[in-house]
């Protein structure tokens, strides 16, 4: 009898251990929010972070995004040419960044670079006891770095997920039209008249700023119950990457269900 | 009649219910003095430092720092009381990511409206304090282990406040700067009129500054004194502790139900080999 | 780093943000092709026996040039026609006689309602009605013609 409680509580505590961290992590993100009027005043903090976490991440998000509007204009050509469809060249890229590729690849890029830094930097604070000292300080230290951190990069997805759909179509258009010989003036008005504004950009903003929570709290939550060890710091931000990948990928499906 | 910065009654605690660190202990820190509180490693001296700055709360029993119950204080009161307290962390725990300027004015920072011009100097003076005039510009990672202790002790000064607990602040230093940092205690100590409470396992550093010990080893307090009475102690516990003898009521051998000699396979007869 | 330095390439990074959607919603979007109305719109409804696959937000054309947006698609429950509201910029007028037609992009591509003026001197105001009206070609009905068509050779 006791080998089968057993065997339910290990193949049962996944899911346990997945709602506690659930109801942790909102617990957290509650903190943040009613600690939102500190960084505000210390704007600095919030400029320090969107520089750590935006800045440094323009050059991978728009190589990525020329990368991939590249291989989406190669593969979208291959297959338009056998319906005779060459001409919808540019609806095809442009929606397949817009809708989905551009939220959500520039969400998991910035979790693998941004999002794991800022774990390492928390979980090391921690490993070091810089947040107990702050604490004993009587400083908040939800308010002084994680609550900047959560605003940096909230700001910062969604203007990088804007870089990643630009450089995309720009590649896109390089292989069409510049490889390829597609007619130019054919890319940008199919695209023009395919692509909607309300429907297709501002749904793909959207998309990107909830994954840019999704992915930010992750990636400060990691850091703020990591174990203070060598260890423990490594172990959590592998933590973020894998979590804020998954996350994504399940936000998309259901923010496409609901929108498109 | 003195008064009593820190009073510890009846305090049981564990980071787990089942297993308690700290078992049914009560003492007192007397204003003004500096106590130190030793024991072997696992003793529970640092987690008794974390009680008194509320950072855990007593599963029973109550802490009270500067008469107020610290296990029932709420966000706000315990971040009023925390700015009358000062704690120096094992290694220095200053902010890698600001400067050694900015470490030390972080509390004035926060939680005063001083100008900027104002702020140097009070900068100036702490670092002086330490002996460490001149590195404002400086970075945590361009200090050396001792110097960056003495930042932190200078950061923790900044308010001037009445209460100073130290963990471990001799631990890893050369003798020379462990000197120099027990001197600095006291000498803080005495000038700011400050009560300050040394958890330690560094017995010379101790007796010379130290108004009086408390002797912790498993959870419990074993022994108490001030310094004279403790180095003339019969006491085995203190006496192993003091004269660090290798055999006595401390073990230094891990407690386990496995026998070491069935283990190898020695034959307790012959002291062979089977 | 500087603080100044900082500022700076944040403000870089929110800049290239903008351009990022200005681009996206002109080049991309083609939101100056339509509704640049200054004037504002007015709306037109108009009913239909069959409207095929036209969708709310396809494009109302004269001559081929977009003159507004399928605002509104409805069931009509008492004459079972389906009834569109098309939302046109007001410059654009039309006379009491116009007619509609749903058309078809290409041969095969999305459809679209295309309409033309008629000869009347009066025009049609806010929320009036165009009565010429033209379904969709439905391809099934095209085929069972062509088929009744040659079999009937």
């Amino acid at each position: 009898m006791k080998r089968i409680y057993n065997a339910i509580a290990i193949i049962g505590s996944p899911f346990t251990t997945f709602i506690l961290h659930l109801g942790r992590i909102t617990n957290l993100f509650f903190q943040i929010l009613l600690s939102l009027a500190y960084p505000f005043k210390n704007f600095s903090l919030i400029i320090k972070e969107i520089h750590f976490s935006g800045v440094r991440s323009i050059v991978i998000i728009a190589v990525s995004g020329w990368f991939v509007g590249m291989v989406l204009g190669l593969q979208g050509y291959n297959t338009l040419e056998r319906f005779g469809s060459v001409s919808m060249l540019g609806s095809v890229v442009a929606l397949s960044l817009l809708r989905e590729l551009g939220p959500v690849l520039s969400a998991i890029l910035f979790a693998s670079r941004a999002g794991s830094g800022m774990t390492a930097e928390i979980g090391l604070m921690k490993a070091t006891e810089q947040i107990d000292a702050m604490s004993v300080m009587a400083v908040d230290p939800i308010k002084r770095i994680i609550a900047p951190k959560f605003i940096g990069g909230i700001i910062a997805v969604p203007i990088l997920s804007l870089l990643f759909n630009t450089a995309g179509i720009w590649g896109g258009y390089f292989v069409g039209v510049t490889l390829l010989h597609l007619d130019r003036g054919t890319f940008w008005s199919q695209m023009q008249s395919s692509v909607q504004f309300h429907g297709d950009v501002m749904n793909g903003l959207i998309k990107s700023f909830i994954f840019g929570i999704a992915v930010t709290l992750i990636a400060v939550y990691q850091g703020f119950i990591a174990k203070p060890s060598a260890l423990g710091v490594s172990l959590a931000t592998t933590n973020t990457v894998v979590s804020s990948a998954l996350t994504v990928l399940a936000l998309d499906f259901i923010l496409t269900a609901l929108m498109f | 009649m003195e008064k009593n910065i820190v009073v510890i009654k009846n305090v049981t605690f564990g980071y787990d219910e089942d297993k308690p660190i700290i078992k049914n202990i009560s003492l007192n820190i007397p204003q003004g003095k500096i106590t130190a509180i030793m024991g072997g490693s696992g003793s529970g001296k640092t987690t008794l430092l974390r009680l008194m700055s509320g950072q855990y709360t007593a599963d029973r029993g109550s802490v009270s720092v500067f008469d107020q119950n610290v296990g029932s204080l709420n966000n706000r009161e315990i971040l009023k009381l925390r700015r009358n307290l000062g704690m120096l962390f094992q290694f220095g725990a200053l902010f890698t990511d600001m400067s050694v300027y900015e470490n030390v004015a972080f509390s004035l920072r926060e939680h005063t409206d001083l100008p900027q011009e104002i702020i140097d100097k009070i900068v100036a003076m702490k670092l002086e304090a330490v002996g460490l005039f001149g590195t404002q510009n400086m970075m945590p990672q361009e200090l050396s282990g001792g110097m960056a202790r003495r930042i932190a002790l200078a950061r923790s000064i900044a308010l001037d406040p009445e209460l100073m607990l130290y963990d471990e602040p001799f631990t890893g230093l050369d003798p020379i700067s462990l000197n120099v940092s027990a001197m600095l205690i006291k000498k803080l100590n005495d000038a700011l009129g400050q009560t300050s409470v040394l958890v330690t396992h560094d017995i010379e550093a101790s007796l010379k500054i130290v108004d009086y010990i408390y002797f912790m080893a498993g959870g419990e307090i074993v022994a108490s004194g001030t310094p004279e009475e403790v180095q003339k102690t019969n006491n085995p516990i203190v006496r192993q502790f003091i004269d660090g003898k290798v055999s006595g009521p401390f073990s230094f051998e891990y407690d386990t139900s496995l026998d070491y000699n069935t283990y190898i396979g020695l034959d307790s007869q012959s002291g062979n080999l089977s | 780093m500087k603080r100044i330095a900082l500022d700076f390439f944040v403000g870089v990074f929110v800049l290239i943000g903008i351009i990022c959607i200005a681009f996206l919603s002109l080049r991309v979007a083609g939101i100056s092709n339509f509704s640049g109305n200054t004037s504002g719109t007015y709306t037109l409804y108009a009913s239909f026996n069959n409207i095929g696959s036209l969708k709310i937000d396809a494009p109302v054309k004269v001559s081929g040039f977009i003159v507004g947006r399928v605002t509104n698609i409805q069931l009509n429950p008492k004459t079972y026609q389906a009834q569109i509201a098309l939302n046109i910029g007001k410059n654009y007028k039309f006379s009491t006689d116009s007619s509609a037609q749903i058309l078809t992009t290409g041969l095969l591509g999305e459809q679209y309602v295309g309409l033309q003026s008629g000869a009347d001197s009066q025009y049609l105001a806010n929320d009036g009605k165009i009565s010429i009206t033209s379904s969709a070609m439905v391809l099934e009905d095209l085929i069972s013609k062509f088929m009744t068509n040659i079999n009937t050779k």
